[in-house]
């Protein structure tokens, strides 16, 4: 009897009901889903009803008992969001358990879930299938290996099993599992390919599985969700301690996610357990007994891959003779002539490539129930958890290949980068899990500089999310230092961290008021923050930079006196909050807020000129700006908006018609300078989208701010440093898209992250200007330009990844997802009356180009681990690999329909050199473009 | 050519034989027809046995890691003598994170032959 794991009294509830309806309602089906296990059998995390608890009248909850320690309430708030977001009562209980923890009236556990609460989907635990253990059974035939691991585990240990692609970890992993499963260690299977499995899915199985002495949690698949490690391994001892359940780990990855994570970040206390494809290849061989030609010639085709190895010997025996990979494409694609199913193939392979899988609900929805269950059926395509794939990557890569060269109807789904991109952009969380693993599918030395950047901001924003996390878990308020507050909660929504944001938010909700209309400016409650001294001290600096300016004053007119520190912190708050609010996490995104403050905006702008006070600091108009361009969806033709810009313009203007100044002055003496405030105002005019009036104005404070990177690229300017990398990355997207721009972002860019890294490991300097807010405020600056750069790069990173950089690309720019140029009925080698290489010989050299860089990408990988820094032989032969990898670049360059017999020769003697006797032959032109006439 | 060095499983082999043997050998000492050694003396000299096998188990431990690092290292599409001489490479590596426990094994070895009861008369030499 299937048990009721859905809400079934709580959706016959309208939404818009009553709390103590709602209560009722879920009260019954959690009660139904705790008896339903109850009588099935010993639960191993068994759970139940408490009273209802109507202390509040106004908010009742479902009181529930997890494991006789742990109390969970739930407001109908919660309840709702459940069931909207589709979690179950044991998904909510999961969710519960993970979730953090306080303290109750008595001082114990209690977890409080009411509206404010964000569902996640929960991933289902889901082992192999019979048929899928029946083929890791065929694969994993190394018993020594396995007697390995057994003992490891029953000795108390995690093990990591660590290898290649296609090594064959996930059946050796299903294998071991299944016979601890025989002798009583109950399981838990993780596929970490799905986004959403982690502590809250192992906590649902377990509210679900038999009591056990033992649990065993397969975590298959390490790489593919990187920033999940952390929690899910917290979360073991974490129910141990809690329930007493003992849980093993037993872990599956490559080898350089299991440095990583064995070396500390995150810590992965694990024995690893090296697999070798190698191995498997030569043992399954053996046990087939074939020998001779026959093996060798599988062992090519196989290369470091026991899937196909096992395909190959299958097909071998069926046929009597040893496929090539012709063969091997036709029978991973065998009979799909249904457009339907190709296309289906097409775009399950590209996401395989990237080990990436897509959804049942969306694969359904994509091509429709019948086309996945008749490629189910066929084998083509493969389950795992609540999703379906092409695996492994090799075979995904072979049938990506044949499809692009034999289906010419795929032409219209676009470039394989351009099928996985559209694929990542449905959840951020997917492109932040693609983006962790990224830097281990292929060595940084073969990325593009570009793309090699990317990867190592997005490293180091995690850092920063990790960083901002415990310093907000630590103190929310942030020592009551608005800017600081403000900043790191910009950063920790952009880094998908709603939690710990409404932490902030709830400080800083309650520390500044706005609701009144008499109002002018917000105004801290109960005395003004921390920040307001930082206006004290640009009070004494503006007086000292009067002294400066002598007689004539300063250019703005206002001098030191005039001005008014209380004033000009309220307004910049202005300008804070409304960033604030108006970046919120989607669920926790207030509009009647949004209002209040920009209604404020309209009082509080200059009646005369649209600036913000004070007129002699612009940074504080640019400050509310951005603030007004982030709440307003159109910012355009918002009138606040066009005076304070027309204002900022004017400023930077000469004096004469027609001049341009190109700068602003910062107005607050050594405080800030001025390269910040221009770095801000250009970014303010650029948020305000005012490209058509500020165009010049903003040139020329691009090319001042060139021109004096001498000053803000010094050490210890780093605020100035993100301001104006912020400032050109912005440029780039809006005004000026060019690769010398974009290269400029990304070397400065790359020196802040390193530098950011030192000032994460360092304690703060007392006497440094902004120095309360210097993390922050980088943080925020970072998260948004690597955000921009991943929106931007993102799709040519993946061409890097894929291999696929070598193919001719649908348009110039990479950005459109246009078809490309149909393929011909017949492409092979058709004569053509011209010279050179035909449009079907130069695909065969591109793919074999595609092949070489594979290749050399794999071995490059293989001989940099720190392991075998001190082996004489490997690091020489890795040096040579460096010296194939340029050849193969500057060779690739020149591989077009007219390369010459030099090009094509040295780039095959570099293929046979390279790969050996997997590399193809090739068909060389009758004439070359460069040949004399006869 | 690769070093011949003993595998992890001869380290543990001869731990079980200090373990072992040299406890059988006192025991044998200390209850033979004979048998009036004092017991601090059969004490010590079990503990020294016990403390030799405990550094051998501890030398196989680190040299059975350095073997295990060099399966996790070798995979890949490496060459056979690439392979051979990064075995070769940890494998001495963990030799020589196994000095210490090596060095303080043949002490304690040293020191339970010499100990052992009424097999050296230290009374008669000193």
């Amino acid at each position: 009897m299937p048990l009721p794991f859905d809400w079934d009294a709580l959706t016959t509830v309208p939404s818009d009901e009553d709390g103590q309806r709602v209560i009722s309602a879920a009260r019954n089906d959690l009660e139904k889903a705790a008896t339903a296990l109850r009588e099935k059998f010993d639960v191993a995390l068994p759970f139940r009803l408490l009273s209802r608890d109507f202390k509040n009248p106004d908010e009742p909850r479902v009181v529930v008992l997890v494991g006789e320690k742990l109390r969970c309430e739930f407001t109908d708030g919660a309840l709702q969001n459940a069931r909207r977001k589709g979690l179950g009562p044991i998904d909510l209980i999961a969710s519960a358990v993970v979730y953090e923890q306080s303290a109750d009236v008595d001082g114990k556990p209690c977890v409080i879930l009411d509206g404010n609460w964000r569902p996640k989907r929960v991933g289902r635990a889901n082992g192999p299938t019979e048929a899928q253990m029946r083929r890791h059974r065929r694969v994993a035939r190394l018993p020594m290996v396995t007697g390995d691991i057994e003992r490891a585990i029953k000795a108390g240990k995690n093990v990591m099993i660590v290898g290649k692609h296609g090594s064959g970890r996930t059946a050796l992993a299903a294998v071991v599992a299944q016979v601890l499963g025989g002798q009583g260690y109950g399981q838990i299977w993780l596929d970490l390919t799905d986004p959403a499995d982690g502590p809250e899915s192992v906590v649902a199985e377990l509210l679900k599985l038999p009591k056990q002495e033992h649990y065993l949690l397969v975590a298959d698949g390490l790489q593919a969700n990187i920033p999940v490690v952390d929690p899910l391994l917290s979360c073991a001892p974490l129910l141990q301690m809690m329930f007493g359940l003992q849980i093993l780990i037993l872990a599956t990855t490559w080898k350089s996610v299991a440095d990583k994570v064995t070396g500390g970040d995150p810590h992965f206390d694990a024995s690893p357990i090296g697999v070798s494809a190698e191995k498997l290849i030569k043992q399954m061989l053996d046990d087939e007994s074939i020998f001779g030609e026959d093996r060798q010639k599988i062992e090519t085709l196989a290369g470091d891959d026991v899937h196909i190895a096992l395909s190959a010997i299958d097909i071998f025996h069926a046929h009597g003779r040893v496929p090539d990979v012709g063969e091997l494409q036709q029978e991973f694609t065998r009979d799909t002539d249904a457009p339907a199913e190709r296309r289906a193939l097409y775009h399950l392979s590209c996401l395989g490539v990237l080990g990436l899988v897509m959804s049942e609900v969306q694969a359904v929805e994509m091509f429709g129930r019948p086309t996945i269950t008749e490629l189910l059926d066929r084998d083509l395509v493969h389950r795992t958890d609540e999703a379906f794939t092409v695996a492994t990557q090799r075979r995904a890569v072979l049938v990506m290949n044949f499809a692009l060269e034999h289906w010419p109807e795929i032409g219209s789904e676009g470039q394989p980068e351009d099928v996985v991109w559209t694929h990542l952009q449905r959840s951020d969380r997917l492109i932040r899990a693609t983006l962790s693993q990224i830097d281990n599918v292929v060595s940084p030395e073969t990325l593009r500089p570009a793309s090699s950047y990317l990867i190592s901001a997005w490293d180091i924003s995690e850092q920063l999310a990790r960083w901002l996390e415990k310093q907000t878990n630590h103190g929310p308020a942030w020592e009551d230092n608005l800017g600081s507050s403000v900043f790191a909660a910009m950063a920790l929504a952009r880094l998908d961290r709603p939690e710990q944001w409404l932490k902030i938010a709830e400080h800083v909700r309650a520390r500044w008021t706005y609701a009144d209309p008499e109002l002018q400016l917000p105004e801290p409650v109960g005395g003004n923050t921390t920040d307001f001294k930082d206006f004290q001290q640009i009070g004494r600096e503006m007086a000292e930079e009067d002294l400066a300016y002598g007689e004539d004053g300063h250019p703005s007119g206002m001098p030191a006196a005039q001005f008014d520190p209380q004033e000009a912190y309220r307004t910049w708050a202005l300008g804070l909050l409304l960033c604030f609010e108006a970046t919120a996490p989607l669920a926790y995104r207030d509009a009647e807020r949004i209002r209040m403050l920009l209604d404020m905006t309209k009082i509080a702008a200059d009646s005369l000129d649209g600036y913000f006070y004070p007129v002699r600091v612009p940074w504080v108009t640019a400050r509310v700006l951005m603030g007004i361009c982030h709440a307003d969806t159109e910012p355009r033709e918002n009138r606040v908006v066009a005076r304070a810009s027309k204002w900022l313009i004017d400023l930077a203007s000469g004096s004469d018609p027609g001049q341009v100044v190109g700068r602003w002055l910062s107005g607050t003496g050594t405080w800030n300078t001025n390269e910040e405030a221009t770095a801000m105002c250009v970014i303010a005019l650029v948020s305000a989208q005012q490209r058509y009036r500020a165009g010049d104005v903003i040139d020329a404070a691009l090319s001042w701010l060139t021109g004096r990177s001498a000053e803000w690229g010094r050490e210890g300017q780093e605020i100035d440093l993100a301001q104006v990398i912020e400032a050109f990355a912005f440029c780039t997207e809006s005004y000026v898209p060019g690769e010398q721009t974009e290269m400029l972002v990304n070397q400065h860019l790359s020196t802040l992250l390193q530098r950011t890294r030192n000032e994460l490991r360092k304690a703060p300097v007392a006497d440094r200007p902004e120095e309360r807010l210097r993390l922050p405020f980088l943080a925020a600056q970072l998260t948004e330009i690597v955000w921009r750069t991943v929106q931007s790069q993102f799709k040519r990173l993946l061409r890097d990844v894929m291999g696929t950089s070598d193919r001719p690309q649908a348009s110039s720019n990479g950005r459109s997802a246009m078809p490309r140029p149909r393929p011909e009925p017949d492409p092979a080698f058709l004569p053509e009356p011209d010279k050179g290489l035909t449009a079907g010989q130069l695909r065969v050299w591109q793919a074999a180009a595609s092949q070489l860089r594979r290749t050399l990408n794999d071995l490059i990988s293989d001989r940099s681990s720190p392991g075998k820094a001190g082996v004489a032989l490997v690091q020489t032969l890795l040096a040579e690999n460096y010296r194939q990898q340029r050849l193969y670049n500057e060779l690739l360059g020149m591989l077009d329909s007219q390369a010459t017999v030099e090009t094509l020769r040295a780039l095959d003697e570099l293929g046979q050199e390279v790969c050996g006797p997997s590399w193809p032959t090739l068909p060389y032109p009758d004439h070359y473009r460069d040949e004399a006439p006869a | 050519m690769r070093a011949a060095l003993p595998a992890s499983s001869s380290l543990n082999f001869l731990a079980g034989i200090f373990a072992g043997a040299g406890i059988n050998l006192i025991t044998s000492v200390a209850t033979g027809p004979e048998a009036e050694v004092s017991s601090t003396k059969i004490a010590l000299d079990s503990v020294l046995w016990v403390a030799a096998a405990a550094c051998l188990t501890w030398a196989a431990q680190v040299v059975q890691r350095g073997e295990r690092d060099a399966d996790v290292e070798v995979q890949g599409r490496l060459t056979q003598e690439e392979k051979e001489e990064i075995r070769d490479h940890l494998e001495r590596r963990s030799w020589r994170r196994a000095r210490l426990p090596i060095i303080l094994t043949v002490v304690f070895v040293i020191g339970s032959v010499a100990l052992l009861p009424r097999f050296i008369p230290w009374s008669a030499l000193l």
